[in-house]
């Protein structure tokens, strides 16, 4: 019900304020993400990037040779390859500085009272465990570069739903892993996906079976602790013919001084029939590269379904792409990208149509203030097969203050007569006439323009699970504090 | 009978025109007030100088309100003063609920947080009484309503917000015959000897409920002629030009 | 791709966006350069106007303008076969018509036109390309300077043969609270390439640009616009609508580029494009750019096959199918033929357009035919 959501998301949302301002007693940053744990670990690479670190990789994690070849094969790609021409600048990241491979002071563990104290302290914070009782199917928790937890109810594993960490899939499913793994993704794909083939660690793997509609979502969260490093997490679900699920994944970083990387790779492989939702609500620090390819390829009459909130990062360059390949599949993108003071966020959505009567339909928000530079760049390609094809893009851009910068970068390609496409975008700031109007009803400038940011954002918000509704809330509202006067 | 509102020798440009040119008004609480005059002769000017739109400058004059001196005041000091004006071009607010907002407005408003259920009961009592169908309270604030919808969702919002002094301009204009009865009668309920209604409008229908006690006449941004109900007859026989030589 | 092949690149986009796609440049094999032969267009002018000829350079520094390509237009600054300014005085109103022809004695031209129009003053110049050749081209420069309160409208109809490749770099600097207009007919020519960057950097400019195109056999159309905003008040307004036949390529590549300071801007393009065969390509990028809050920025693009309602709507009315298609098609452009302003110019175009579509094939004066064969039209 819409209104009991509207109450709890209220409630939730006084209880996160008061935690933060507990927090901000105590910590300058204001942010709650933002705590530090000691950087403690089992096991690290020396920074930058040779064979001999790939091998020490693929050695400590007991793989097998084909995987240790795919590795080394992809650094040897990564070499060769040049960086992108076009979007933001990444000279400052210097790959020679990374740490590739940080192992935490923990093997995977079945329950949380398992996982060392510190790190477990971490998730408590991030309201991991308390979300896995109340509205999640299954968890994964990521801590630098390995998967600490996993867990998934009885009851889908008895309909053979498998949610596990991305190193015990290749020990137990090697063959469907060998089958999938960055085929969707190739390491000739672009520089950062050649790395990632190189030193990728840690991530989830989801299989489930044809016609399971698992109902609750299943959620990964990743943090990256560690100081200086890269997190290259692989995630991999595929969902067989009338299956569905719904995949959340949370990132989040304390800041540091030094850059850190995160260029992971999501391959979704959604069956005929089926329906994938996979959200995201990105927090990285503010010292994140965020390089990250996620890509979904959908069967005959499948639907693929992205919910983003990009929030975090330095830098990102972040376009989930679907890839219509069954006839009559669906892509559906909703996203919201919020750029602050020194964020360069460039993201958006690539649709390419390969089947007839394929639809995508696009709808993206994107904000800036305090100089933060907040670019959508998408693309939607119809090809000569995707006869009846339709297509609707909608980007809207709102600029909070002269300072920032806002760019739309689409691009369509149409191939075929046969088709319906649509494309609109719109950039400006908040009319002083709905500030008026809401002023007039006795709502403050402050209070009216928060809500009208967050009415900006409300096809977002409204598409997540009602935790991540509440979060991504609290994120707007903490990103506009301070903003207005 | 005490005084609410007083607006002395007011001039008010927009960008950088002169409109009102000393204008003088004063509206005592449980009155109604109407004021009438061609198009461009300032009356929306005169509302929304009173409600404190920043493009209406106030170039002389004072406006007060309940004694207070509010020229300089911002326009949301003087909604939770309680000064409503419903505009004749609504502004849509996509992705907020028309419930969630007049809960926030009135949150602010009254100072008293809106538990959700018992406002909600009385929003919908309001929405009966306006005909409006509840569906309406779940869409975004005028998104894609119709000039009708508009009308009746600003009338709702004076039911839930209780301001001691409602501006109606141009309520009627884009409404139905069964509309503008609907609209006048809940204005009519609404009031009250505690407070005041003034309105603006090009024609009488609206007037048959609201019964006004005072009437004027705007030409070239001043009051030329106050009267009593029957100046309406007048004006709807002769219409302005007969009050021009007055300015 | 073969590295081995030499290659042009046109019409670059400010802001590069991934390359799989192959939208941030046109790319063609080059084209030899002919031998140098002057040229002078026929031209007739009225109104208190200023006309001269001229040989070698007559464009002044055009800044970091790099054109559809920055070789051609280098050949089109240094290189030039036909130079010709056009000049209005302060407070001044005159029109200029120019009609450049290639022909196998000229096959190919290299040209420049400057027009520059004092302040107050109202210019307008008709341009009109036709002809073809084996090997046609055309590299045009045209250079456009308003001053205070100034206004300049071309209107450009380009009726080239079917292998000629037509280049046009176009560059203008607008002067305070003046008024650009382009109105631009692209029917012929086997590649038609227009390159137009207007500068707004001062307050209260104004730039509109309408342009038709109507694609058949293997014909490529690359319209590019960049609109760079710094005046306070300006307004850019860009119309590209047109159709696609047989296996013919439109790209449309418009940015407006809302800079710093330029408070107030208000800035619109839109593109739509009617697909009528099976093999057309259709590429949209219209960027925005935007580092200023105070400006209300809108893009749309769209494009499909003809309406189907419309279509049937047509049809009970008693039009063949072909019939109401010319009319659902001719609606959609016909404002931008009309807005050309000079009637001889506009049934030329008319014409040209109603060849394409098939449906009079008989090349000549053909107009009043049509008007018999569907009489609504004019």
């Amino acid at each position: 019900m819409a209104d009991e959501r509207e109450n709890i998301i209220e409630e939730r949302e006084k209880k996160l304020n008061d935690e933060r301002q507990k927090i901000e007693t105590f910590s300058d940053f204001g942010n709650i993400y933002n705590f530090k744990n000691d950087f403690t670990y089992s096991y690290k690479t020396d920074a930058g990037l040779t064979p001999e670190i790939v091998r020490e990789i693929s050695e400590k994690k007991h793989e097998p040779q084909w995987m240790l070849d795919f590795r080394l094969k992809s650094l040897d790609l990564f070499y060769r390859m040049k960086f992108p021409t076009w979007g933001p600048d990444i000279s400052e990241l210097d790959m020679d500085n990374i740490v590739t491979y940080v192992r935490p002071n923990s093997q995977m563990q079945g329950k949380w009272e398992d996982v060392p104290e510190d790190i477990k302290d971490t998730f408590d914070r991030l309201g991991i465990p308390e979300a896995e009782k109340t509205s999640l199917a299954g968890v994964g928790a990521q801590y630098d570069s390995e998967v600490v937890y996993h867990s998934i109810q009885d009851e889908l594993v008895e309909q053979g739903v498998i949610y596990t960490d991305f190193d015990t899939a290749l020990e137990k499913y090697e063959d469907v892993v060998k089958a999938h793994f960055m085929k969707l993704v190739p390491p000739s794909d672009h520089k950062f996906a050649a790395l990632h083939g190189a030193v990728w660690s840690g991530g989830s793997f989801v299989y489930v079976p044809a016609g399971v509609d698992v109902s609750i979502p299943l959620q990964s969260y990743f943090r990256l602790n560690a100081p200086g490093a890269g997190q290259f997490e692989h995630t991999m679900i595929i969902v067989e013919k009338g299956a569905k699920v719904h995949f959340i994944e949370g990132c989040s970083a304390p800041k540091y001084n030094v850059a850190n990387l995160h260029a992971g790779c999501v391959e979704l492989f959604v069956g005929d029939d089926a329906t994938l939702t996979y959200s995201t609500i990105e927090n990285w620090s503010k010292n994140m590269y965020n390089l990250n390819t996620k890509r979904a390829i959908v069967g005959k009459n499948g639907t693929i379904n992205w919910v983003t909130g990009s929030f975090g990062s330095h830098t990102s360059c972040l376009y989930p792409m679907s890839i219509l390949q069954g006839e009559g599949a669906h892509c559906e993108f909703t996203g919201v990208t919020f750029a602050g003071a020194g964020q360069y966020l460039d993201t958006g959505s690539k649709v390419v149509h390969n089947a007839p009567h394929t639809s995508s339909n696009i709808n993206s928000k994107s904000i800036s203030k305090g100089g933060g530079v907040s670019i959508y760049r998408g693309c939607v390609v119809i090809n000569p097969r995707a006869e009846g094809a339709k297509a609707n893009v909608s980007c809207e851009s709102l600029m909070l203050d002269e300072q920032s910068q806002s760019d739309t970068i689409p691009a369509i390609v149409v191939k075929n007569d046969n088709i319906d496409l649509g494309h609109e975008a719109s950039i400006g700031r908040i009319s002083d006439e709905a500030i008026f109007y809401l002023m007039s009803r006795g709502l403050s400038e402050d209070e009216a323009r928060a809500m009208l940011v967050r009415g900006f954002v409300e096809p977002v918000s409204k598409a997540l699970p009602l935790e991540y509704a509440v979060e991504m809330n609290n994120l707007i509202n903490l990103e506009l504090k301070g903003s207005l006067k | 009978m005490s005084e609410l509102l007083r607006v002395e020798g007011l001039h008010v440009a927009v960008e950088g025109k002169e409109i009102l040119k000393g204008l003088d008004i004063t509206i005592n609480t449980g009155e109604t007030h109407v004021i009438m005059g061609s198009n461009g002769a300032g009356k929306s000017t005169l509302f929304n100088a009173i409600m404190g739109n920043p493009k209406y400058v106030v170039t002389a004059g004072k406006i007060f309100f309940e004694g207070q001196d509010i020229t300089e005041a911002p326009v949301n000091e003087r909604a939770k003063a309680g000064i409503f004006m419903a505009f004749q071009q609504p502004i849509a607010v996509q992705g907020i609920s028309v419930e969630n907002f007049i809960r926030n407005a009135k949150s602010t408003v009254s100072g008293e947080q809106q538990r959700i259920m018992p406002f909600r009961k009385k929003l919908h009592k309001q929405m009966e009484q306006l005909r409006m169908d509840r569906s309406y309270a779940e869409r975004y604030v005028n998104d894609g309503f119709s000039g009708g919808e508009r009308k009746k969702t600003e009338i709702l919002q004076m039911c839930m917000l209780e301001p001691k002094l409602t501006m109606l301009d141009e309520i009627d204009s884009g409404l139905d015959v069964d509309a503008v009865r609907i609209v006048s009668e809940t204005v009519e309920r609404y009031h009250n000897e505690t407070n005041s209604i003034l309105v603006i409008t090009h024609h009488s229908e609206i007037l048959q409920n609201l019964k006004p006690d005072f009437v004027h006449v705007l030409i070239d941004g001043k009051i030329v002629k106050t009267g009593d109900a029957s100046l309406i007859q007048v004006i709807e026989a002769n219409g302005y030009d007969a009050f021009r030589g007055q300015a | 791709m073969r590295k081995d092949k030499p290659v042009i690149e046109y019409n670059q986009l400010p802001r590069p966006t991934f390359r799989w796609m192959k939208v941030n440049h046109l790319e063609l094999d080059p084209l030899a350069a002919g031998a140098v032969t002057a040229y002078t267009p026929a031209e007739r002018h009225e109104g208190d106007v200023s006309v001269s000829f001229y040989d070698g350079n007559g464009v002044p520094d055009l800044g970091d303008f790099q054109g559809a390509n920055p070789e051609e237009l280098q050949r089109a600054l240094t290189q030039s076969e036909t130079g010709c300014a056009v000049k209005t005085a302060a407070g001044q109103t005159g029109s200029v018509w120019l009609t450049y022809t290639l022909s196998e004695a000229q096959p190919q031209l290299t040209g420049q036109l400057t027009v520059e129009a004092g302040a107050g003053s109202d210019l307008h110049v008709y341009l009109l390309f036709e002809g073809g050749s084996e090997q046609g081209a055309v590299n045009f420069l045209t250079y456009v300077k308003t001053e205070e309160k100034a206004h300049v409208k071309i209107s450009k109809v380009q009726l080239h043969g079917e292998n000629v490749r037509h280049v046009e770099h176009r560059y203008a600097d607008a002067g305070k609270e003046s008024v650009v207009d382009y109105v631009n007919a692209e029917l012929g020519g086997k590649t038609a390439i227009s390159y137009y960057k207007t500068d707004l950097m001062h307050d209260e400019s104004t730039f509109n640009s309408k342009a038709m195109y109507l694609g058949d056999k293997d014909q490529v159309v690359d319209f590019s616009y960049w609109v760079p905003t710094q005046g306070v008040k300006t307004n850019t307004d860009i119309v590209t609508s047109g159709a696609l036949l047989d296996t013919s390529k439109k790209y449309f590549r418009g940015t407006i580029d809302f800079l710093r300071g330029g408070k107030k801007a208000v800035g619109s393009e839109s593109d739509t494009c009617i697909l009528l065969s099976p093999q057309v390509h259709s590429i949209s990028v219209p960027l925005l750019l935007c580092k200023e809050d105070d400006v209300v920025g809108n893009h749309a693009s769209s494009a499909g096959q003809i309406d189907k309602d419309k279509l049937f709507y047509l049809m009970s009315r008693g039009f063949n199918e072909a019939g109401a298609q010319l009319i659902i098609v001719e609606s959609n452009i016909r404002p931008i033929i009309d807005a050309l302003g000079d009637k001889d110019l506009e049934n030329k175009a008319l014409q040209a357009f109603r060849e394409k579509m098939q449906f009079c094939q008989k090349k000549g004066d053909c107009n009043a035919k049509c008007t018999q064969r569907f009489p609504h039209l004019d």
